[in-house]
């Protein structure tokens, strides 16, 4: 029973900063809903807008370090060649090339990773700017309902984008493990 | 701000009220919520022209274990920041009216990030 080091950072990568980043999504949505005058006191509004910006810039922070782990550390390990000629069984160690070289699963790389590489990026940027305006209006944003509904949107445009990658990215492990 | 956080005190146990005051700078907010939607559209435009354009493909590779995804990502950072700073500069102090048409623009850009990076629109392009 034990783990390779492309094992553990792949695990890294979608069990800790990605898990993680979709767990601090349920607490900023709750938070950026309840900040209305007719929910919450003023002090209410204050505690629930710290600790709202606070989950924010948590998700952006994890969501950045996942797309920096996934494309500049796994992506590479990923996408590598294999030598030439090398039979299929020696493909293991090269997921993309497994993927490509089965039928059955060669969509799980041009459909999949090609999706799943590009679109986990709008995630940290949609994220960073929820963190941003929590941040900047805190309290105030119980005045500013137009702002607190856009920044619902990205929020959950956000959370769809990281769920849209790690689904993807869990299955695809899971078609051509990365070892 | 201080204006806001003054007000939220002296109504401490009451239900949040807000001056009209504090219903004013919201573009340093506004211009945030731009600038990532143009960041989202420069990924989807980007990966786009990767996926279409081998020329395009070869000047993106900015890392060759990455391939072109390093130029696509870095770029499209270096965009949303740019646009960032640029509208931040102008909107920062000023009370946004407008707030509908720049929702409805950062939508616009983000639905071209999200097309931009979903395959088959590629695959489609590519064929034409």
């Amino acid at each position: 029973m034990t783990l390779t080091d492309r094992e553990i950072w792949t695990a890294a990568h979608g069990m800790v900063l990605g898990a993680g980043f979709l767990l601090l999504f349920s607490g900023t949505l709750a938070g950026l809903w309840a900040l209305r005058p007719n929910l919450l006191t003023a002090a209410g509004a204050r505690t629930v807008a710290r600790l709202s910006g606070g989950a924010a810039w948590a998700m952006a922070l994890l969501a950045f370090a996942a797309v920096f782990l996934g494309t500049y550390v796994i992506y590479p390990w990923y996408r590598a060649k294999p030598p030439a000629n090398a039979a299929p069984e020696a493909l293991s160690h090269y997921p993309k090339y497994l993927l490509l070289w089965r039928p059955e699963t060669s969509g799980w790389h041009e459909f999949g990773m090609e999706w799943k590489e590009h679109v986990a990026w709008l995630a940290p940027i949609l994220a960073t700017a929820v963190a941003y305006c929590l941040t900047r209006l805190g309290a105030g944003l119980v005045d500013h309902p137009r702002v607190r509904r856009a920044l619902l949107v990205l929020l959950t445009i956000s959370f769809f984008c990281a769920a849209v990658a790690g689904a993807l990215g869990a299955l695809i492990n899971k078609a051509a493990p990365m070892k | 701000m201080n204006d806001v956080r003054e007000a939220i005190d002296m109504s401490e146990s009451n239900p949040a009220e807000i001056p009209e005051s504090a219903a004013s700078a919201t573009g340093a907010a506004w211009s945030a919520i731009l600038a990532a939607a143009a960041g989202c559209a420069a990924i989807g435009i980007l990966t786009l022209l990767t996926e279409t354009w081998a020329r395009a493909s070869q000047l993106l590779t900015f890392n060759k274990s990455v391939g072109d995804l390093s130029g696509v990502t870095t770029l499209s950072i270096l965009i949303w920041l740019f646009v960032w700073v640029l509208v931040h500069a102008r909107w920062k102090n000023r009370a946004i009216t407008a707030s509908g048409r720049i929702l409805a623009a950062s939508l616009i850009l983000i639905l071209i990030g999200l097309l931009g990076t979903f395959p088959p629109i590629a695959d489609w392009l590519a064929g034409l």
